[in-house]
């Protein structure tokens, strides 16, 4: 009984080793200018508030426009960092809506859900370090530095 | 901070006082780990409830703690006493120390990287509390947010958001936190009924090969719902098993599979399984009003998010019998899961837990008092694989790609469950 317990002891902290030699490994408190997300938050942080200002709520729908393709993995990676960053505002859709892993023998089971169109006022402009480029019907209102910057649909 | 520790404590008393009224004959230990987790459910539970029915969202959770604390002021009856530490529980419990203070350092490591959490905490649990905290919380459950997957359920957005509520903020701090819960609490709770229902030395074997399980740890400080889930299925497991000596445990796991379901549309495999179990089961059969008492509320509060704010899931729609069908009798599908499984378990993720359970059922004696117990709890996570697997097969996303990112989410679902399991097969 206590040969099997000492193997028992003896072979769990052998597994034990390897496990906290697994955990160790990975651990890395160096300090770092923080990851995608955390940065891309620090970059909305102020068109956030201002967004509240001119709509006077703290939701509501807003438009997003980006130089990065809204149905390649970059473009909808951004637009949804900055859907996350701008919660509780939600973006009107970006077209075509990207859903980048669905099989293409079963694309007919796209979501069959109905998008509805909408126009919002004010646009979220997103872009990268390219420079930029605000599209036809869009006045710039303000440049939030970064590639952020507060759009507003030109009245027709 | 205060209100921090006041979105923690809270939850954490109600659990624990819950546990404590249905059941205190059971240790100490036991009732704070299992009643951490089940506290949060009720606590998210309580402000959905409080949102939906236009009252003001800590109501419930205020009534919930006033009669926690008159059940605490009540008088309590004896704890069991402990068995004396052996010199095998003693090195045990050390090596367990140490791999757990590895595992603390790696979570809070992991966590930093990342704060916000890997991609399905931004797209979709953080992303949903970040509604739930403000007025506009209906609003995540528009057709414009379908990739945040506006049908998935609610335990962890709604429990994150009632700290934010309480704080005023978006702190990171309580995402962490809540991570933090439930990952260390599953395996207090592993250790603990372990140690309660065979040995000390079992308890802190299972703790080692959870602990030291890395995947277990960094996906827990991801954010990922999925060691939530965890936690239930294991508490469900474990109630079940305990409610043959405390039978009003029952409706504790009822409830807690219900919370399962609550925090991910897998749970709802649990419950499946559950039935399945207790219908096969004479002696569980007689005791499925106590489980369905349990299950009932948190099931009405799911069906009813189900049924008026989310969208349609992505698996359920769409798909026609003969496509199913067709996705069935392909057997490259199949070849491509067991790849997966093989590939989990023997070339990474795995290979700790699973390599620790088969040198413990080597080096010790057949001697099993509670085989039982054991076979039911193998029977309820094998309805549960089955079902996992199912969902794989018939996945309407590229298989290779759902096998790649969803499998080892889903083993780690059933991990912490499985070690009890085995470990209770084992008791002798």
């Amino acid at each position: 009984m206590r040969l099997q317990s000492l193997r028992v002891s003896s072979c769990f902290a052998v597994l034990a080793a390897i496990g906290t030699w697994q955990n160790l490994h990975s651990v890395d408190f160096s300090a770092s200018d923080g990851d995608a997300v955390s940065q891309n938050e620090r970059r909305f942080t102020a068109i956030r508030s201002a967004l509240s200002d001119r709509l006077g709520s703290h939701h509501g729908q807003i438009g997003y426009v980006s130089d990065l393709d809204p149905a390649g993995a970059p473009g909808a990676t951004a637009r949804f960092r900055a859907q996350y960053s701008l919660a509780p505002f939600v973006f009107a859709p970006a077209q075509p809506y990207a859903l980048l892993a669905l099989d293409p023998q079963f694309s007919k089971y796209r979501h069959p859900g109905a998008i509805p169109s909408a126009n919002p006022e004010w646009i979220v402009g997103d872009f990268s370090a390219a420079g930029i480029a605000i599209p036809e019907g869009l006045v710039m209102v303000r440049d939030f530095g970064k590639g952020v910057v507060l759009l507003r649909r030109r009245p027709k | 901070m205060i209100f921090i520790a006041l979105g923690l404590l809270s939850p954490l008393l109600i659990g624990y006082c819950l546990i404590s009224l249905l059941a205190p004959q059971i240790g100490r230990t036991l009732r704070i780990f299992l009643g951490a987790g089940i506290g949060a459910g009720l606590a998210s539970c309580c402000l959905f409830v409080s949102l939906a029915l236009g009252l003001p969202p800590f109501t419930l959770e205020v009534l919930a703690l006033i009669a926690a604390i008159v059940t605490l002021a009540r008088p309590r009856g004896a704890t069991p006493s402990s068995n004396p530490w052996t010199t095998t529980d003693k090195l045990l419990g050390a090596t367990f120390s140490c791999a757990l203070i590895a595992a603390i350092a790696s979570f809070l490591s992991t966590n930093a990287d990342a704060p916000n959490g890997g991609w399905d905490a931004v797209a979709i649990w953080n992303f949903h509390a970040r509604f739930l905290a403000t007025p506009a919380w209906r609003d995540a459950f528009t057709t414009l947010l379908l990739y945040s997957h506006p049908d998935y359920p609610l335990l962890l957005p709604a429990f994150i958001a009632r700290i934010w509520r309480l704080t005023g903020d978006r702190t990171l701090a309580a995402p962490t936190i809540t991570a933090a819960l439930f990952t260390f609490a599953t395996i207090g709770a592993l250790v603990s009924s372990l140690t309660a229902l065979t040995t000390r030395t079992q308890g802190f074997a299972a703790g080692v090969l959870l602990v030291g399980t890395h995947y277990f740890i960094a996906h827990g400080a991801s954010e990922y719902a999925d060691v939530p889930v965890s936690f239930f299925v294991l508490a469900t497991l474990v109630c079940l098993r305990l409610a043959r000596q405390i039978p009003r445990l029952d409706i504790l796991a009822g409830l807690t599979a219900g919370f399962a379901a609550w925090t991910k549309n897998e749970g709802w495999t649990l419950i499946v399984a559950l039935a399945l179990v207790c219908i096969a089961r004479r002696e569980l059969l007689r005791r499925l009003p106590a489980i369905a008492a349990g299950l009932a509320p948190i099931l009405a509060i799911d069906l009813y998010f189900k049924f008026t704010l989310a969208t349609p899931n992505e698996f359920a729609g769409g798909r026609g019998f003969p496509d199913v069908m067709a996705m069935i009798s392909t057997p490259a599908r199949y070849l491509t899961i067991g790849q997966g499984l093989f590939a989990s378990i023997a070339g990474g993720n795995f290979l700790l837990p699973v390599a620790g359970v088969a040198i413990y059922w080597l080096l010790t004696a057949s001697a099993n008092h509670d085989r039982a117990s054991a076979g039911m709890c193998a029977g309820l996570l094998a309805i549960i694989f089955t079902g996992y697997c199912a969902a794989l097969l018939t996945s309407p996303y590229r298989i290779g790609w759902q096998v790649d990112t969803t499998l080892d989410r889903l083993l780690v679902q059933l991990l912490p469950a499985s070690l009890f399991t085995a470990f209770l097969w084992r008791s002798g």
